[in-house]
C-alpha cells in the first residue's frame, strides 16, 4: 500500500522540533529525564524548554523505519481490521482501511488527525510488567513541571483523548471517544465533541466542562501578568509590561509608574498603598496552540462539545485538543471550590472561567497546579481517575504502580492485557537483570554497545530487542559571526571565502564512516540523516532530501575540501574549534573521527569537548563548530524555525538569512500540506547552499522484551514510546 | 554503671550534636537545594514553592543560625519537609527504617553468627587446609566492590539459580562429587587428632556430604523444600547431643537428659503446632509468644532435672529448645515454599534480585514469610561478605591470642578437659573484644545499605541519604545520618555494657 503522503495531514508531518537535548546519554529514550536535569539552569535552553527533554507528550516524531522494521506491521493490521499485508520498510503503511485521511484538515473534516472508526473488541487477560526509570511525581501531567515522560507514559494509559500517534506516526483521532470537526478554516474553528456515555471512573460523564478547563488551563490566558520579587523575597504582581501593580487605598490596582507611589529616596510605598501579592490566577501551563483562542469557546446545547475560534491560524493545530485526562473539572471544582455535587462542581469550574472570576479561578489554578502531585497511591480517588483503558488500583511509593482494566471502558482501542505492572527500576544493570530473571517484561535499556551485547546473550531465554531510532537527532552547526574561521569577517566581510571554507569542512565530515563505526552495531538498520526538518522515514524526508542538495555531500571528498580551500586562498591548517559534551564517550569517539577526515584537508579540529557545553552554547565566541542533539519532541511543521530563523531561540551561530525568515513566515500561515512541503524544501536547499551546517543521524534506540510473557512490542521514536500500542500488547 | 551510662549517653548525644553540625554546615554549603525550581516556568508556582520551601528550611537565615532552628524541630521528632518533594520526612522515615532494617538486621546477625563460629574453628585448627581455604576467600570477598559482587550475585545467585529451579532442581554428578571431596577435606582439616581419625572424619563428612546432595537432589527437595518429622526427630536429637557435648559434657548426664527431653518435647508437639500454625491470626507476635513458651518450658525442663548444677542444664536445654523450636519454624515455612513459588507473581522464580518485597503478593503469614526472604537472601549475602570477612579474622585472631595465655595453660595443666579449656576459658573470653567490632560493624553496614539498596533497588535509609545528597536537600540527609549516627551511638554504648558483663575483670565505676 502506497503512503499518500500529499494528502495527509499537516499535523502528521513530521519535524523535529528542536530542544536541546542535553545528549549526555540521550542514546537512550528512558534517559531523557536526567538530559532536561542537566540543562535545567543554562539559559540557552529555557527558551525552548516548554516542551523539553523532559516533554515526550508531543514528542518529535521520527523514525516510522525502525517501528516497522523492528516489529511487524501486523499489529496494525489487526488493530484497525485492516487486511494490509505489505510491509514496505521505511514506508510503513498508512495503517488502515477503515481510516480516511482524507477528510482531515478540510473544512467539516477532522481537526485532530485520521478518525479510526470502531475498534474491535478483546478479551482482557494476564499480566505484563514494564519498568521505567523514574516514578510517577504527578497525576496532572498537563502542568510544565509535571511534564516528564513518567507521568506521561501512566497518563497514557490511563487516559482516552481525541488523538495518538500509531506506529507510522499518522495522527489518529480516536472517534469513539470524540471528534473534532473543522468548523471552518479562517478564521479557524473547531468543535470538539465527546461522545455520549464516555466517562470518568467515578462514573461522572466527561463534558464539555473538562473541555472548557483543558482550554482554560492550558491557554494562560487566564493567567494574571507576570511576577516580581521584592527584597524580602515576596513575590507581587505584575503587568504585561512588567511593571509592577500597585494597590491604591481606594482598591484600584494601577502600574507603580502610573503614578507617584513611592519615596523616591527609599522607594518605600507611601502609607496606605501596598503591592499586589501574586496570590494570583497562574496557571502552570501552556499551550501556544489554546493561547491563540482568547474567546471564550461556544458549549454546545447538550453540554458535549465546545467550539473554539482561533485568533489567528496555527499551523500545527491537530496536535493540540483541549481534554485533559486529569485532572477532571468535577475533582478540580470539588477540591477547588468545595461543591462535593459532580455536575454543581464542574459547572461552577466553568463559570468561573466564564465569568472570570479571579478568586475562584485562583484557587482553581492552584488546585491544578500542586493537587494532583502524588509519588504514592493518593488518599483521594478524584486525584486519580481513569477515563481509559486501565485504572491505577495501587502505588507503592515510587516503587511500582498496578494498573488493572477499566471494565466500563468502551471508547477506544481495547486492551488484551488485563494488568500491568510499571516497576520503577533506576539503575540500568539492575533492569536488564530483572529481566532476564523475568521480574519485568519490557525494558528500555540504554542503547549502548555493551547493553545490546549484554541483553543479545539473553536472547535463549526468550529476550527479544527491538532496535531503531530515537527523536534525537546528532548534527554538526558552525559559528558564523564569532571571527573565527568560518565567520565572514574573519577574511574581510568575504561572504565567499568563508562560505568555501564552512563547505570544505561539510565535505570532510566522515558521516557515513560514525554510522558505521558508532551507530550500526545497536542498530543496524542505522542511515545518514539527510534532513534538517525531517527524520528519515517521514513521509517527506525522501521528497525533500532529493530536493536539498545534501547529496553534494554524501561522500567525504578530501579533494574537493582542499580545491575549496586553495581556490579561496585559505592558509591551511584551518584552526577549528570543535564544541560537545563531555559526558558521551560515543561523542569523543565521533569527534576523533571528525578530526582525523578533517586534518586530511587541512583542517586542525581542536578538541573543545565541555561538560557544561550545553550553557555555553550561546556563547559562539568559545567556539567555532558545535555537535551536539536536537530532540524532536512534536509531530509538527513549524517548529524547526527557531534553529535557522534570524535570532531564533536555538540559533546560537548568528546565522542569518532572510530567505529563510520569509518562508517560515509563510510556513506558518499556510494550510495546504504540498505548499509546506514545498517551503521546507526550499529551506533545507537553502541551509546547504549557505552552509548552514549538516546532520548525522538519528540516536540509537533500544527497546528489550520477554517474549516468553508478552508479544505485539512495537515501540515509536516518540512519546509514549513502548506504550503507544499497548492495546496490541498480549500476555502470554 | 547508671552513672556510667549517663555519661557514655551525655558523650554520645554531644557526639550527634557535632556530628549533625558539621553535615549540616557541609549540606548548606554544597549548593542550592532549590536549584530544581528553574524546572518550573511557571513564576507564581515557582514563587510559591520557593517561599514555602524557604520558609519551611528557614533558607533565608545564615546556615548556623538556621542549624539552631533545624536542631529545635529534630529535638521535638519534627525533621521538616523534603525541599524536593515539599513531603514530610518522618512520614519518608517511618516507611523506610523497617526497610533498612531489615537488611542490617539479617546480614549483622547471619555474619556475626557464620563469621564467629567459622573465626573460632579456624583459630582451633590452625594452619590446616580449612584455615587456609577460610583465610582465602575472606580476604577475596573483603577486597570485592559491593556493585561488583551485587551484579555477580544477581546473575549467579538469582538468575541462574531460578533457572536451574526451573529445570528440575538436579544436582549433576560431577557436582555432587567435587562437594563431596570438598566436603571431605574440611572434615580432614577440622577433625583433631592422629592421621587415621582424622582420614576417618574427612570419609565421613565425604560420605554424609554426598548422600546429602544425593538426597536433595533426587526427592527435588530446592523446589519443595521440607524437614518433616522422620527428619525432625533425628535432627532434634543430633541438636540435643552436640548442644550438651559443646556446652556441658555428653558426661553431664543431666544436662543430656534436659536436652533430650527438650527436644523429644519439640518432636511430639511438631503435628499440634502445625494447626496452630495454620491460624489465620498466625503472625510475628504469635511467633515470639511461642519463643517466651519454649524458653520458659525449657527452662523448667533442666531445673526439673536438677543435680548440682542445675543452671547449666536449663542454659543447655533452653539452647536447645530454641534451635528446635527454630527448625519447626523454619520447616512450616518450607511447607509454603511450593505455595510461594508457584504463585502467578512469582513465576516459579523465587530468588529476587530488585525490591524488597512483591507488593501484590496475598498469602499466609508463611507464604509473605518467604517472600521476604526470597528478596533478602541476595543483598544480604553482599552485605554480609564483606563482614563476614572482618568476623572471621577478628576472632580468629582473638581467639588465638586467649589460647597463648598463661591461664588456659593453667586450666590445662590442672587436667580440664579440652571442651572447657576452649568453651569456658578460651570461647568467652575471645568473644570480649567482639563486641567492638559488633558495634563498629553496625555502623559500617548502614554505610554500606547505600550502595546495595541502590543496586537492589530497595526504598531504605541509604536512599534517602544519597537521594537527598544529590538534589541538595538538607533534611532528608539530615534525618538519614541522625538514625544512623544514634544506631552507632547506641551499639558503641551496649558494646561497653557487654564488655562489662563478659569479662569479670573490666568493672565500670561510677565515679
Amino acid at each position: 500500500m502506497k503512503r499518500r503522503s500529499h494528502s495527509r495531514t499537516a499535523a502528521a508531518l513530521i519535524t523535529a522540533a528542536l530542544v536541546v537535548s542535553a545528549c549526555t546519554s540521550d542514546d537512550d529514550g528512558a534517559d531523557d529525564e536526567e538530559v532536561a536535569t542537566s540543562d535545567a539552569g543554562d539559559d540557552t535552553t529555557d527558551t525552548t524548554e516548554g516542551g523539553d527533554d523532559t516533554t515526550e507528550t508531543t514528542e518529535g516524531g521520527d523514525d516510522t523505519t525502525d517501528t516497522t522494521e523492528g516489529g511487524d506491521d501486523t499489529t496494525e493490521t489487526t488493530e484497525g481490521g485492516d487486511e494490509t499485508t505489505d510491509t514496505t520498510e521505511a514506508e510503513g503503511d498508512d495503517g488502515d482501511t477503515g481510516m480516511d485521511d482524507s477528510m482531515v484538515g478540510v473544512e467539516g473534516g477532522s481537526g485532530c488527525g485520521i478518525p479510526h472508526g470502531p475498534y474491535e473488541e478483546a478479551e482482557a487477560s494476564g499480566e505484563v510488567r514494564v519498568a521505567w526509570n523514574d516514578p510517577l511525581l504527578s497525576f496532572n501531567q498537563n502542568t510544565t513541571h509535571a511534564n516528564a515522560t513518567a507521568n506521561a507514559n501512566v497518563a497514557y494509559l490511563m487516559h482516552s483523548g481525541f488523538n495518538y500517534y500509531d506506529g507510522d506516526l499518522n495522527l489518529v483521532n480516536n472517534d469513539q471517544f470524540g471528534t473534532c470537526t473543522i468548523e471552518s478554516l479562517d478564521p479557524l474553528t473547531v468543535t470538539y465533541r465527546i461522545n455520549e456515555g464516555v466517562s470518568f471512573s467515578d462514573g461522572t460523564p466527561i463534558t464539555a466542562h473538562d473541555l472548557i478547563l483543558g482550554w482554560g488551563a492550558t491557554s494562560g490566558n487566564f493567567n494574571e501578568g507576570g511576577v516580581a520579587f521584592l527584597e524580602d523575597g515576596s513575590a507581587i504582581q505584575t503587568d504585561e509590561e512588567g511593571n509592577w501593580l500597585v494597590l491604591t487605598p481606594e482598591g484600584d490596582i494601577v502600574p507603580e509608574e502610573a503614578g507617584v507611589h513611592y519615596d523616591p529616596e527609599t522607594f518605600e510605598l507611601f502609607e496606605g498603598f501596598e503591592y499586589v501579592p501574586a496570590e494570583s490566577v497562574n496557571f502552570d501551563a501552556a499551550s501556544e496552540q489554546f493561547e491563540l483562542v482568547t474567546q471564550f469557546p461556544e458549549v454546545s446545547e447538550d453540554g458535549q462539545a465546545i467550539t473554539m475560534v482561533y485568533d489567528s491560524f496555527y499551523v500545527d493545530y491537530q496536535n493540540g485538543t483541549p481534554f485533559l485526562g486529569n485532572p477532571a473539572a468535577h475533582v478540580v471544582g470539588r477540591l477547588a471550590l468545595g461543591i462535593e455535587d459532580p455536575t454543581e462542581a464542574k459547572q461552577a469550574v466553568v463559570d468561573a472561567f466564564q465569568n472570570n472570576d479571579s478568586e475562584a479561578l485562583a484557587q482553581i489554578a492552584t488546585v491544578f497546579n500542586t493537587a494532583f502531585d502524588h509519588d504514592s497511591l493518593p488518599d483521594d480517588e478524584g486525584i486519580y481517575l481513569s477515563t481509559g483503558m486501565y485504572e491505577l488500583t495501587a502505588y507503592e511509593e515510587r516503587a511500582e504502580m498496578t494498573l488493572v482494566a477499566n471494565p466500563d471502558y468502551t471508547w477506544g482501542p481495547q486492551p488484551k492485557v488485563e494488568t500491568i505492572i510499571y516497576r520503577i527500576i533506576g539503575d540500568p544493570t539492575a533492569a536488564v537483570q530483572a529481566l532476564a530473571n523475568e521480574e519485568i517484561d519490557i525494558m528500555q535499556p540504554q542503547a549502548t554497545v555493551d547493553s545490546v551485547a549484554e541483553l543479545e546473550g539473553y536472547a535463549d531465554r526468550g529476550i527479544e530487542l527491538v532496535t531503531g531510532d530515537t527523536a534525537v537527532y546528532e548534527h554538526v552547526d558552525f559559528a558564523v559571526a564569532n571571527g573565527g574561521p568560518f565567520d565572514p569577517a574573519t577574511y574581510g566581510g568575504d561572504e565567499a571565502t568563508a562560505l568555501a571554507v564552512r563547505q570544505a569542512f561539510m565535505k570532510v565530515l566522515p558521516r557515513q564512516e560514525i554510522i558505521e563505526r558508532l551507530i550500526a552495531p545497536i542498530n543496524p538498520e542505522a542511515e545518514v540523516r539527510d534532513s534538517f526538518t525531517q527524520t528519515p522515514g517521514a513521509p517527506w524526508y525522501d521528497g525533500i532530501v532529493a530536493g536539498n542538495g545534501t547529496a553534494d555531500y554524501a561522500e567525504v571528498d578530501i579533494e574537493g575540501a582542499v580545491a575549496l580551500l586553495e581556490e579561496a586562498g585559505v592558509e591551511t591548517p584551518v584552526n577549528v574549534r570543535f564544541h560537545f559534551a563531555d559526558n558521551n564517550p560515543r561523542r569523543g569517539s565521533q569527534y576523533e573521527l571528525i578530526a582525523a577526515s578533517a586534518a586530511e584537508a587541512g583542517f586542525n579540529v581542536i578538541d573543545g569537548r565541555s561538560p557544561t557545553w550545553g550553557s555555553e552554547l550561546s556563547n559562539p565566541s568559545i567556539y567555532d563548530a558545535a555537535m551536539f542533539g536536537w530532540q524532536s519532541t512534536a509531530v509538527a511543521v513549524a517548529d524547526t524555525g527557531p534553529n535557522f530563523i534570524t535570532g531564533g531561540a536555538n540559533n546560537f551561530y548568528g546565522y542569518s538569512n532572510e530567505e529563510i525568515d520569509a518562508l517560515y513566515e509563510e510556513l506558518n500561515g499556510t494550510t495546504d500540506p504540498a505548499r509546506q512541503e514545498e517551503i521546507l524544501t526550499e529551506v533545507e536547499a537553502t541551509l546547504v547552499e549557505t552552509g548552514f551546517g549538516l546532520p548525522i543521524f538519528q540516536h540509537p534506540g533500544v527497546t528489550a522484551f520477554n517474549s516468553n510473557y508478552v508479544s505485539n512490542v512495537n515501540p515509536i521514536a516518540i512519546s509514549p514510546t513502548i506504550f503507544w500500542n499497548v492495546w496490541d500488547w498480549e500476555a502470554a | 554503671m547508671f552513672l556510667f551510662i549517663v555519661r557514655r549517653l551525655i558523650a554520645s548525644v554531644l557526639l550527634l550534636l557535632v556530628a549533625s553540625f558539621a553535615v549540616y554546615i557541609m549540606m548548606a554549603y554544597a549548593g542550592d537545594p532549590l536549584g530544581f525550581l528553574n524546572e518550573i516556568t511557571n513564576p507564581t508556582q515557582r514563587a510559591a514553592i520557593e517561599r514555602d520551601v524557604t520558609n519551611a528550611l528557614n533558607l533565608d537565615t545564615p546556615p548556623v543560625l538556621r542549624y539552631f532552628q533545624w536542631l529545635g524541630d529534630a529535638l521535638t521528632g519534627d525533621f521538616g519537609i523534603s525541599a524536593q518533594t515539599r513531603q514530610s520526612v518522618n512520614d519518608e522515615l517511618a516507611t523506610r527504617i523497617p526497610v533498612t532494617l531489615k537488611l542490617v538486621a539479617a546480614s549483622s546477625l547471619l555474619s556475626i553468627v557464620i563469621g564467629v563460629i567459622v573465626g573460632i574453628v579456624t583459630a582451633l585448627r590452625q594452619y590446616t587446609g580449612f584455615d587456609y581455604i577460610v583465610t582465602f576467600f575472606t580476604f577475596v570477598f573483603f577486597s570485592l566492590p559491593v556493585f561488583w559482587v551485587a551484579v555477580i550475585l544477581k546473575d549467579v545467585g538469582g538468575i541462574r539459580f531460578n533457572d536451574w529451579l526451573r529445570d528440575g532442581a538436579n544436582i549433576s554428578t560431577p557436582v555432587i562429587v567435587v562437594l563431596a571431596i570438598f566436603a571431605g577435606i574440611v572434615g580432614y582439616s577440622i577433625a583433631g587428632g592422629r592421621v587415621p581419625r582424622r582420614l576417618v572424619f574427612g570419609l565421613i563428612s565425604a560420605a554424609v556430604g554426598a548422600g546429602l546432595l544425593i538426597y536433595l537432589s533426587v526427592s527435588e527437595w530446592f523446589l519443595q523444600p521440607g524437614i518433616g518429622l522422620p527428619v525432625l526427630i533425628p535432627l532434634a536429637a543430633g541438636i540435643a547431643v552436640g548442644v550438651t557435648a559443646i556446652f556441658a559434657g555428653i558426661a553431664n548426664r543431666k544436662a543430656l537428659y534436659s536436652a533430650l527431653t527438650t527436644a523429644a518435647l519439640g518432636c511430639v508437639l511438631y503435628l499440634p503446632l502445625q494447626s496452630l500454625f495454620d491460624n489465620d491470626g498466625m503472625g510475628w507476635w504469635w511467633s515470639f509468644l511461642l519463643l517466651i513458651v519454649t524458653l520458659v518450658a525449657a527452662y523448667l525442663i533442666g531445673m526439673a532435672w536438677g543435680g548440682y548444677d542445675k543452671g547449666l542444664s536449663s542454659r543447655v536445654s533452653m539452647l536447645v529448645g530454641f534451635l528446635v523450636a527454630l527448625t519447626i519454624w523454619i520447616d512450616r515455612h518450607f511447607q509454603s515454599w511450593q505455595e510461594y513459588s508457584s504463585n502467578s507473581v512469582i513465576r516459579n522464580r523465587p530468588i529476587k534480585t530488585i525490591g524488597d518485597k512483591e507488593p501484590r503478593l496475598e498469602g499466609s503469614f508463611w507464604v509473605l514469610n518467604n517472600d521476604v526472604f526470597s528478596h533478602l537472601i541476595l543483598p544480604t549475602m553482599a552485605l554480609m561478605l564483606i563482614s563476614l570477612a572482618a568476623y572471621t579474622r577478628y576472632s580468629r585472631a582473638s581467639m588465638l591470642e586467649v589460647l597463648n595465655q598463661d591461664y588456659i595453660r593453667t586450666a590445662r595443666a590442672k587436667g580440664l578437659t579440652e571442651r572447657t579449656v576452649v568453651v569456658r576459658h578460651g570461647l568467652r573470653n575471645a568473644l570480649i573484644p567482639l563486641a567492638t567490632v559488633i558495634a563498629f560493624d553496625i555502623g559500617g553496614l548502614l554505610g554500606g545499605a547505600v550502595i546495595t539498596e541502590t543496586v537492589f533497588e530497595w526504598n531504605g535509609m541509604g536512599r534517602l541519604f544519597i537521594e537527598g545528597l544529590q538534589a541538595l536537600d538538607p533534611n532528608p540527609v539530615m534525618a538519614a545520618t541522625m538514625v544512623v549516627g544514634a544506631t552507632a551511638v547506641v551499639a558503641n554504648i551496649l558494646a561497653d555494657i557487654m564488655y562489662s558483663v563478659l569479662d569479670p575483670r573490666i568493672r565500670i565505676h561510677d565515679k
